[in-house]
């Protein structure tokens, strides 16, 4: 048995493995992506060029700091391995390079993070519209910029992040829509309290926009994209309140790529399958394991931090991480230096703040009437709009019940894209909030295997298993 | 029988595709020693007027190229059975259900049965109470909690039984295949994934699965189906089936004011709707069909 | 639309990989979806319904981005190196 076992080699979890590591423990520490980092701090296999934009090289900086401890000799990362299943007993099922494996741990971290949310609209399958994300990653681990002509649509401070690192790399911004209008964040600046760093850099990159003339747009959405086979047009219009599209004019906009988000959505995959409890955190991004204050979640022994708690972004991820490290090895008969009242005060204070700041920039139940009747909302199995109100005016109200009805939900991404917008639709179908559609229930494997994955590893497994 | 004749028609009566593909079963020998119970058993269903035959293993390979041929030694096939889609068939019939006038209230959990002075029942679902002269109570696993609220035992036992489906292939077969000794069945789903599922039913009333289990289903399906083993698998999952003592559904009356029909044990889904058309002459009529007489509650009356 | 390669032309030596029987070159350390991009490619595949794909998430998780890889369907370009031996196919 593994003393800890940390899944996810993001800042949390990368947090966790090194405090877990410098306190005497052993750690083995896996990730589905080739090398550590996380989506945040996303590597490149590439050798880095001479220069980089200067955002992105001061991102390079600070994950190269953070990733830096994973030298530690008592920490052993897999690569390339995925986690298909978890079971209460802190079994880990793996699919690597080494072929299929079980292990099993004494304390196990779970750092799955999160993935991004993404609002259907007409056109929003065509190539070249794309995650906010899916645009970082290429250029951070990749060196790739995606597109020349880009627009930015959907919710939060990360559209202008991402805006300026494309236009350093050398696109230009055709604009950025952004959901809220500028007077409610105004409205709301007192959430901001606390957040010092986070302003001056919205405010330095919002200058940065400025300067390069890229039009933001507040109070704007993205209603449709066009194109033929790939993405070669936009359309923009104003918003209300709730969200709806304002009757008057819209802005039809010359576009290669169309990059989106709407926020974060919580990946507890994989404390689902662990058993631990969840609650539905608003503030946080739905869906999200519950833990006590050392992090630990409802099943002993296995631990959750950072996005898997509710997105809390990397500010809360590190304190998380390095408390859940701590402790873990403290569970595992390892003397840490520093006590955990500090780490665990630090944790508190970032994610509470973070939550604030979350509640800025919510996803408008008005956004679900921009997707047509013939608009696609389950990606993987082309489950239409149409097909889904037709069900959920049949009498279906949750995100289990729509499923096999639709089969939305049922193709290889496991209702990740699918599933927060199944959400907002029954909302604005039925009225009910969306915390009443449920969670999708997690199958194993979280991401599709091959057979071969499963196949008998010891002779146990060949005896016959009838009744 | 009755159940096999129904089934062909059900996609035009319910106006939904059901995917009801009749293309026959086939019950797969892997070992010599089940041979000749295989062909024993085909005797005796022959006696009965079943038509069903034994094939060896050319036959076998003639009518589904994709099996390892090495692994079969024959089977046992009958040609009039067929497989279903389960999600179209209960939307199917839900869906008639609502255009013939039925109300419906779902992801309500049924807190109280009683009966009324009047004679009627009264069902407490949510902030819900619905009154009506019968209650139908088909929960499979949940029935015997419902049953016991009415203050009616029933003997069922809750096993879990799990299944995994591969992502979609291009078409393979089109039969339904299981095996003997049990322990695995399988088959193609019109979407095109490889349905299967087997290996130990476990007495709990839990749905998820056990890696162990996992393992012995993919253990046995790749030594008939070695193809698959590079083909991803797109989830597993389980389902808790009623089982009762002697393998056949309960079908009775309650009271003056409820039907149970649970307890299939593993045969719901061929069962199912034969089952509910007679139910359904047994409210219209008032009389118990002779079809379901031999599954009354009271033979489990020493087993309570 | 062709996606860019910064710090380009790389240093290191690159190599070619098969699209659809066409030479397309590659840098070590990139993904296939990096280098279909880059070649100007953005359609991955065709969906049953007939509709174009490509590129989305980036990370692995929405399975949009599937390609034929040496034989094997529905490998996510985005998250798979590309290598000298690869064998790409993708609609044209």
């Amino acid at each position: 048995m593994t003393e800890i076992i940390v899944i996810g080699a993001g800042p949390a979890g990368v947090a966790a493995a090194v405090t877990a590591a410098e306190a005497g423990a052993r750690v083995t520490l896996i990730d589905e992506n080739s090398l550590p980092g996380g989506q945040y701090f996303k590597q490149a296999a590439l050798p880095a060029p001479a220069s980089l934009p200067p955002t992105l090289a001061e991102n390079f900086r600070q994950g190269q700091a953070l990733l830096a401890g994973l030298s530690h000799k008592n920490i052993t990362f897999r690569g390339n391995t995925l986690v298909w299943n978890v079971t209460p007993d802190r079994t880990v099922s793996l699919y690597g390079p080494a072929g299929p494996e079980t292990l099993a741990a004494a304390q196990l971290i779970i750092a799955a993070g999160a993935y991004e949310r993404v609002m259907p609209f007409p056109g929003w399958t065509l190539p070249g519209v794309m995650t906010v994300g899916g645009a970082q990653l290429l250029l951070k681990g990749q060196r790739l910029l995606a597109g020349q002509r880009i627009l930015l649509a959907g919710t939060g401070p990360l559209l202008q992040v991402a805006g300026v690192q494309l236009l350093e790399a050398g696109a230009e911004i055709v604009a950025i829509a952004e959901l809220q209008p500028l007077g409610s964040i105004i409205a709301r600046s007192p959430r901001f309290l606390g957040h010092r760093d986070k302003v001056k850099l919205a405010l330095n990159n919002a200058r940065r926009l400025k300067r390069a003339g890229v039009p933001v747009k507040f109070g704007y959405a993205i209603v449709r994209a066009t194109g033929e086979n790939e993405v070669s047009g936009a359309v923009i219009a104003r918003v209300d309140a709730a969200g709806h599209p304002r009757p008057g004019p819209e802005s039809a906009l010359a576009v290669d790529t169309v990059c989106l988000n709407f926020g974060f959505a919580p990946d507890t995959r994989l404390t689902q399958l662990a058993g631990c409890k969840h609650h539905f955190a608003e503030r946080f991004g739905g869906w999200a394991a519950i833990t006590d204050d050392n992090m630990e979640t409802s099943q002993p022994g296995i631990f959750a931090v950072g996005e898997v708690r509710g997105i809390g972004g990397v500010e809360a991820a590190l304190p998380e991480g390095r408390l859940a490290g701590q402790v873990a090895a403290r569970k595992s008969g390892y003397r840490t230096d520093e006590s955990a009242g500090p780490t665990r005060r630090a944790a508190r204070r970032a994610r509470a703040l973070v939550g604030q700041l979350n509640t800025v920039f919510a996803v408008k139940p008005g956004l679900m009437t921009l997707a047509q009747d013939d608009t696609l909302i389950c990606r993987c199995e082309e489950i239409s709009a149409g097909q889904l109100r037709a069900a959920i005016r049949e009498g279906i109200t949750t995100l289990n019940n729509l499923k096999p009805w639709t089969r939305a939900g049922m193709g290889r991404c496991q209702g990740r894209i699918c599933g927060p917008i199944l959400a907002h639709l029954l909302a604005a179908e039925t009225g009910l909030e969306a915390q009443s559609a449920g969670q999708f229930t997690v199958r194993p494997p979280v991401k599709p295997v091959p057979l071969s994955t499963l196949l008998p590893q010891n002779n146990n497994d060949e005896v016959a298993h009838d009744k | 029988m009755a159940s096999v004749a129904l089934f062909p028609g059900l996609s035009d009566e319910l106006g939904l595709d059901i995917e009801y593909t009749q293309a026959g079963n086939l019950r797969l020998i892997e070992s010599p020693e089940y041979a000749q119970t295989m062909q024993t058993d085909i005797g005796r269903q022959q006696d009965l007027g079943l038509d069903v035959r034994w094939l060896n293993a050319d036959d076998v390979a003639a009518m589904a190229p994709a099996l390892a041929p090495a692994a079969i030694l024959g089977a046992g096939y009958c040609p009039t059975d067929g497989h279903v889609n389960p999600f179209r068939l209960t939307v199917g019939y839900f869906q008639a259900a609502r255009r013939a006038g039925a109300d419906s209230l779902i992801g309500r959990e049924v807190r109280a049965i009683t009966q009324t002075d009047g004679g009627g029942a009264m069902v407490q679902a949510g902030p819900h109470t619905i009154r009506a002269a019968t209650v139908v109570i088909a929960a499979g696993a949940g029935s015997a909690a419902l049953c016991q609220l009415m203050g009616v035992p029933l003997p069922l036992t809750p096993f879990c039984h799990q299944s995994m489906i591969t992502e979609p292939l291009p078409p393979l077969f089109a039969q339904m295949f299981g095996t003997l000794p049990a322990g695995l069945y399988f088959r193609q789903t019109t979407h095109g994934g490889v349905h299967f599922g087997g290996g130990d039913s476990i007495r709990r009333a839990e749905a998820h699965t056990t890696p162990q289990t996992l393992r012995y289903m993919t253990g046995r399906i790749t030594r008939l189906l070695p193809m698959l083993r590079g083909v991803n698998v797109l989830r597993a999952w389980g389902g808790v089936d009623a089982h009762t003592p002697d393998g056949m559904p309960v079908i009775d009356r309650l009271s003056e004011a409820a039907l149970v029909a649970t307890g299939f044990s593993g045969h719901g889904l061929a069962l199912g709707p034969i089952v509910g058309r007679y139910l359904a002459r047994w409210l219209e009529t008032g009389r118990k069909p002779a079809l379901l007489s031999p599954f009354g509650a009271g033979r489990f009356k020493a087993a309570l | 639309m062709t996606a860019t390669r910064l710090g380009h032309p790389r240093p290191e030596p690159s190599f070619t990989i098969m699209v659809n029987g066409r030479p397309v070159e590659a840098w070590p350390g990139e993904s296939i979806a990096a280098v279909l991009l880059a070649a100007g490619r953005r359609v991955f595949r065709q969906t049953a319904g007939h509709a174009p794909r490509g590129f989305f998430c980036g990370m692995g998780i929405c399975f949009d981005c599937l390609i034929t890889l040496n034989g094997v369907p529905n490998v996510r370009s985005c998250v798979t190196p590309a290598a000298p031996d690869c064998v790409v196919e993708a609609p044209e």
